[in-house]
């Protein structure tokens, strides 16, 4: 008793605090551990981290972590409120008003307002000063006008798509941004993002701090540090060394080794890319239809597919529309899609040549830019195409000049490319591969050879951008991608890449994004270290 | 010797710049508008020539040349188109890490080379000889790219003894040293069979020299025989080589940075190839061949100070 009575109530409450100290704060709900820095390795370095400047993956994956944009995507790739809590149309589509959430503060403490919103999209499209890859995403904007709370876009023509490309831009404070000019914006950018610029030393590391006042829910990372590592048998290895948490662009090669490692795990989702064949439409015999189809029915996709991807980290592509975009139409075309057939192929290539569209010894060229993967691909076409008594022949090509030489040439062969959407809708898809006419074609319509107008083609897609209604548009497109791809033939699809990230076993609630950024901090996410 | 240091200056101004209309001519004759990378497939065709026009794209070769060359001259070496910076201050940020790499491997490469050399002359076919020799056909012999990722393997992922990649700090910390080890040991294996074999047939043949048998016969000690007689002269040709080797340890660390993340001016020019920025990879050019030409004249220089017939000639020119 006496020795009770000596306890009096301030020493109790010192050995109170110093045994909270010594037990630590309270984890918080779920067994989450607030803290720690999550190191990521990527298969590049940013080139800008102004989301105005650059729009190369690497820069995206950096600073999407730095800002906010008006429209986000949740985990099914569906068009979802982040910065605006809402947006109307007009009934012609060519108005659109977002309502900007309030409370949202830049990493200096100041408010984002309509007026920031309204000048990060002026700033892009006031190129060429901005010299921005984002412009052609959002050039139909006549004018942009911040009123209170609201941002209203007016349009140069009804186009229904338009929430899709405010996904792409980010919101930057105006003020700041006038005032300190793009060079320096670039070097120290300022965003409402969950997290803040601490340093960046190029071709070293990228070192962001948690942002407290993060609008949407507190980071439970302390610090994110990017690390570019070109090779991806390095970033393998940083993976199993504990060198970093997460690496991305995980290749073919290193799949199989990092599958058995104890304290690595592998995530996988469908990706928003479409690799395919073309036939070039400038000359015969590639624009002739009995062409198209005996080569369809020479190839074999999917042993190619198989020998590429061993590992699986691809998957047979039956549309041009990847997985998680609309429309889905894959289980007509996977039904009417060519199988192979030897001895079919045959048949129509001594009708080519009977009928005078090519000869015997005709060379048939497939042209390959230097990608290992689309090089197997042309490998095995060659292969397939001997195969049946075709001369044909492979050429590979750097790939800057590849893409430069299919858009500005004349010369018909056999081209493989791929394409991610621009912005998450089917109109970003069809637009860029198959729109011609008098304003000059995209330049995925000039790849294919497509310089007059198709007014099947054309119809569809403009008639699609004017609408509203998904489910007449998701018709229009649909029967657009039937004919190009069944009837024509001007495709043959190859496949979707499968997006796979590494981690370790101790990083928490990460999920791999099929538009390749890092998910850090979202509305359905908040990565933590159990460590 | 100031005298002499013009002169090659002199010399070297014509040199450097043929290097740069060579490099600026190649450049603009491969395929790829850089106008159209910097805004993307879905550019317009007059966004891109509006842009053409802003970055000087539009006008003919040789005034486009004879700009930059003007520029050269006022330092001003452009703008990256894929950085909206100087090219000199997006070159000269990288540049350090680079020139870092390159001389811990080149100090390497003589450390090690060199008196291995020296050892291998002096024991001749013995199994020590014989060691030296194998090392330098295996240097030769083994790819850098491969070599750099047996040293990872072995002693990052295995070991855990030295970091995977990355450069950790400045060379004076205990971090950006453990980080250089692994990058300048690989890249050393380019330089180290030449000098090691080089150097030690240098000293072959410079013990058969008569005045070595002088020197012997003299009574001076060993030592004193090999390294203030023998070694002074072998090293002549050695030194010749470590300047023109110089140029391929360059060349060599673009390959090494890649593998280990070292944020050189090699990943920079790669990447500036691919994405058809012509001012850096001028840029890079025009420094580099400048930093080879330094590196030659203290080649030079260091003639004098080891050869003194060479020291004499300069002064009498003078």
């Amino acid at each position: 008793m006496k020795t009770l009575k000596a306890i009096g109530p301030g020493t109790f409450g010192i050995a109170l605090v110093l045994a909270s100290l010594l037990i630590g704060p309270a984890p918080c709900p779920g067994g989450v551990k607030p803290g720690g820095t999550l190191r990521i390795a990527m298969y590049a370095d940013a080139t800008s981290l102004d989301p105005g400047g650059a729009n190369d993956i690497p820069s995206q994956k950096a600073y999407n972590l730095l800002f906010d944009t008006l429209l986000a995507f949740d985990r099914g790739m569906q068009l979802t409120g982040h910065v605006a809590t809402a947006w109307k149309a007009s009934p012609d589509s060519k108005t659109w008003t977002f309502t900007i959430r309030p409370g949202i503060t830049f990493h200096d403490g100041t408010a984002l307002t309509a007026e920031d919103v309204a000048f990060s999209f002026q700033r892009i499209l006031n190129a060429p000063e901005a010299a921005s890859q984002k412009k052609s995403a959002i050039a139909m904007i006549e004018s942009i006008e911040a009123r209170g709370n609201e941002v209203i876009f007016r349009l140069k023509y009804s186009f229904a798509p338009f929430p899709g490309t405010t996904a792409q831009i980010q919101v930057v404070p105006k003020n700041l941004a006038k005032e300190v000019g793009n060079k320096s914006f670039a070097s120290r950018p300022v965003g409402s993002g969950p997290f803040r610029f601490v340093e960046w030393i190029k071709d070293d590391h990228i070192t962001l701090d948690r942002y407290d006042q993060y609008w949407l829910k507190r980071p439970h990372l302390d610090r994110v540090v990017l690390r570019p590592i070109p090779e991806g048998t390095v970033r393998a290895m940083s993976l199993m060394a504990g060198e970093v948490d997460i690496v991305d662009q995980v290749s073919s090669e290193t799949l199989p080794r990092l599958r058995g490692v104890a304290g690595v795990e592998l995530l996988t989702t469908a990706g928003l890319n479409y690799y395919w064949l073309g036939f070039r439409q400038y000359g015969p015999p590639y624009n002739n239809l009995k062409f198209r189809q005996m080569v369809y029915h020479a190839v074999d996709m999917d042993g190619a597919i198989k020998t590429i991807f061993p590992h699986g980290n691809a998957v047979r592509a039956y549309s041009a529309v990847p997985p998680l975009v609309w429309p889905n139409d894959e289980k007509f075309l996977k039904e009417h899609a060519f199988r192979q057939d030897t001895a079919k192929a045959k048949t129509l290539f001594e009708a080519l040549i009977a009928e005078g569209v090519m000869k015997r010894d005709t060379k048939v060229l497939v042209s390959m830019a230097n990608d290992p993967e689309r090089i197997k691909l042309g490998e095995i076409l060659v292969t397939n195409l001997k195969e049946i008594g075709v001369n044909a022949e492979l050429k590979v090509t750097e790939t800057g000049s590849y893409i430069d030489t299919a858009i500005k040439g004349t010369e018909p062969y056999i081209y493989s490319l791929f394409s991610v959407p621009r912005y998450l809708d089917p109109d970003a898809i069809f637009s860029w591969l198959f729109l011609s006419g008098p304003n000059g074609s995209t330049h995925g319509a000039k790849i294919l050879g497509l310089t007059q107008l198709d007014p099947k083609i054309n119809d569809a897609i403009e008639k699609a951008r004017v609408i509203s209604d998904e489910a007449e548009r998701s018709r229009l497109y649909t029967a657009l991608q039937r004919d190009v791809l069944i009837e024509k033939l001007y495709h043959i699809p190859a496949y979707h890449r499968t997006i796979v990230l590494g981690k370790r076993s101790v990083v928490q609630d990460l999920y791999p994004a099929p538009n390749d950024l890092f998910w850090l901090v979202t509305s359905f996410s908040n990565v933590w270290i159990d460590r | 010797m100031l005298r002499y240091l013009g002169e090659r200056l002199l010399y070297a101004i014509p040199t450097v710049c043929c290097v740069v209309f060579l490099v600026f001519l190649l450049l603009h004759l491969i395929p790829g508008d850089p106008a159209q990378v910097m805004l993307g497939v879905g550019a317009s065709e007059r966004d891109i020539a509006l842009l053409r026009e802003k970055l000087g794209l539009d006008r003919p070769l040789t005034i486009q040349f004879a700009r930059y060359l003007m520029g050269v001259f006022r330092g001003d070496l452009g703008d990256s188109f894929a950085y909206r910076k100087e090219v000199l201050q997006v070159v000269l940020e990288r540049f350090p890490a680079t020139i870092e790499l390159t001389l811990a491997a080149m100090v390497l490469a003589c450390g090690v080379g060199i008196p291995l050399g020296v050892e291998a002359a002096l024991r001749r076919r013995s199994s020590f000889d014989l060691v030296c020799r194998m090392i330098a056909l295996a240097g030769v012999s083994f790819p850098v790219f491969w070599l750099a990722i047996l040293l990872m393997y072995f002693f990052a992922v295995m070991l855990h003894l030295l970091p995977l990649s990355g450069r950790g700090g400045a060379l004076y910390t205990w971090n950006g040293l453990r980080h250089l080890l692994l990058p300048a040991v690989a890249l050393s294996t380019i330089m180290l069979p030449s000098t090691m074999r080089l150097t030690r047939s240098s000293m072959l043949e410079v013990l058969t020299q008569e005045y070595i048998r002088v020197a012997r016969a003299k009574g001076l000690r060993e030592r004193v025989v090999i390294y203030k007689h023998a070694f002074r002269n072998a090293i002549i040709p050695v030194v010749t080589n470590i300047g023109l080797q110089f140029g391929m340890l360059l060349g060599g660390a673009f390959l090494t940075e890649h593998v280990f993340a070292w944020p050189g001016i090699g990943q920079l020019t790669v990447n500036a190839i691919f994405r058809r920025d012509f001012p850096v990879v001028q840029g890079v050019i025009l420094i580099t061949a400048l930093a080879f030409f330094l590196v030659n004249v203290c080649v030079d220089i260091s003639y004098a100070y080891l050869d003194p017939r060479v020291r004499h000639e300069m002064v009498e020119r003078a």
